[in-house]
């Protein structure tokens, strides 16, 4: 290392945020280097001062009174999740039998063709599933105050699909789950019939790459699916409506 | 089917028991973070109390005996950084201003790194510190109060922002190199560091200074 690296390291070296190897570099330009010995013992000092004159405030008392309250009224959390089991289904039993059915084929496929079971497949599932069951939702209304709801509840990045596309009517969303990931239901109305999309967002330091619409077949529903910016939607509907494929390609491309 | 409804009862109280012990006694903490994150006490409240709540909702989804205090932090900085995306446009898209900072790092640097004047900055008022976080620009603020002030480690702090380890080192080598100009600007304004002594337009010739003595000492 020189002088230059000394400059730039000096933070990881004074955080002990080195490699063994690195901090052994780092320390014997060090000792030969009366400059950087200075450097470090002022940056040092700076560091620790910014940290100590720095004030740190405690919560107001009325802060935990009001937490505690709203924590009594808030909803039961969900159960806690076991690693790598199933999702918990929350759809009637023969309707479970017939994914696992839709499953089992998608498998066969992976086996026999290109393609293979990816999150998607299972996203499209759960998206049939949802539609069939018509799952209650947890907030209808306005776009607004189903946004807002979003905005407040939901802690990864959605994208509202169809965004202030004109053919299509936002009605309702709900929280729900796919593969143990936290997940959101959006209904929607398309003239009259019932649209269901189901949105999962990806892991964050693990984003899978844009993927364009494609179509499945699934409980005899066309399901279709695509990624956009790490996240999964699956578009299920009632009816057949002749401007679908124009409405997801807008909603991909947008 | 009694038994049913008798588990998930006692299933919940467990689950909010659990959350009692474990994750209000970061209250402090986050709130400490919020008011430097918001610049409001007010705000911070809010901050703190969505976090909770949001916290609570998903409780089943932090793994028990891993780093509470960090998962909801990870949780307070998203919700922060998603408030803040709808006023100010997209702050995270921070690799432009990365770019564009790089070329600053030299001269900031250069008239920095060698000036003893820098002691100074240790007779500074926690007002004044405070004043200095506060206003380093959300990209570099974050790194800063997460490091510096709650003492995450470089990978906690990738974790809770979700950026790569890399990009947390260089922010907060910025922000903490903005914020001793910052201070050390206070310094000199108070009268801490005598005026003549500071750094001006008469800069260029302590950085020749330095120049000459790197020049001097060679590579190593």
């Amino acid at each position: 290392m020189n002088c230059d690296d000394i400059d730039n390291a000096i933070y990881v070296y004074l955080d002990s945020e080195f490699a063994d190897l690195e901090q052994g570099d780092f320390e014997a330009h060090v000792e030969a280097c009366p400059r950087c010995r200075g450097l470090i013992a002022r940056e040092g000092r700076l560091l620790q001062s910014v940290r100590d004159a720095a004030p740190r405030v405690t919560a107001p008392a009325g802060l935990r009174d009001r937490v505690l309250a709203a924590l009594d009224e808030a909803p039961t959390p969900l159960p806690r999740e076991e690693p790598r089991k199933a999702p918990r289904r929350t759809v009637p039993s023969w309707i479970a039998t017939g994914i696992g059915l839709a499953a089992a084929a998608v498998l066969v496929a992976a086996l026999i063709g290109p393609g293979g079971v990816d999150a998607t497949d299972r996203v499209a599932t759960e998206a049939v599933a949802a539609h069939q069951t018509n799952l209650p939702m947890e907030v209808r209304g306005s776009e607004r105050q189903i946004r807002q709801f979003l905005q407040d509840n939901v802690p990864f990045p959605v994208e509202v699909p169809f965004d202030g596309d004109p053919r299509v009517r936002l009605t309702g969303a709900r929280l729900t789950r796919v593969d143990g990931r936290e997940a959101v239901l959006y209904n929607y109305d398309v003239d009259g019939e019932r649209m269901s999309v189901i949105q999962v967002a990806g892991h964050p330091e693990d984003v899978a790459p844009d993927r364009a619409p494609s179509v499945q077949s699934r409980q005899g529903f066309d399901v279709v699916t695509y990624r956009r910016k790490g996240i999964t939607s699956s578009v299920v509907s009632s009816g057949t409506h002749p401007n679908m494929g124009g409405l997801i390609q807008a909603a991909y491309q947008r | 089917m009694i038994f049913g409804v008798g588990r998930a009862k006692r299933d919940e109280e467990a689950a909010r028991a659990a959350f009692h012990d474990e994750a209000l006694p970061h209250m402090d903490s986050l709130y400490n973070a919020a008011v430097y994150m918001t610049r409001d006490p007010a705000l911070a409240e809010d901050l703190v109390q969505e976090t909770f709540l949001k916290a609570f909702r998903f409780w089943h989804r932090y793994e028990q005996g891993t780093n509470c205090k960090a998962w909801l932090f990870r949780i307070l900085t998203n919700t922060f950084i998603n408030k803040n995306r709808r006023k100010k446009q997209v702050i995270l898209s921070m690799d432009a201003s990365d770019q564009e900072l790089s070329s600053d790092i030299v001269s900031e640097r250069s008239h920095f790194y060698d000036s003893p004047e820098k002691d100074y900055l240790s007779k500074l008022f926690p007002e004044h510190v405070r004043e200095a976080i506060e206003g380093l620009p959300d990209n570099f603020r974050l790194p800063v109060i997460l490091a510096d002030l709650h003492d995450f480690s470089y990978k906690e702090i990738a974790d809770i922002m979700e950026c790569p380890v890399g990009t947390v080192m260089s922010r907060l080598f910025r922000g903490r190199k903005r914020l001793q100009e910052v201070l050390f600007d206070y310094a000199v304004e108070l009268g801490v560091i005598p005026r003549e002594e500071a750094r001006d337009e008469t800069g260029a010739v302590s950085l020749d200074a330095y120049r000459a003595r790197k020049k001097a000492s060679g590579v190593n």
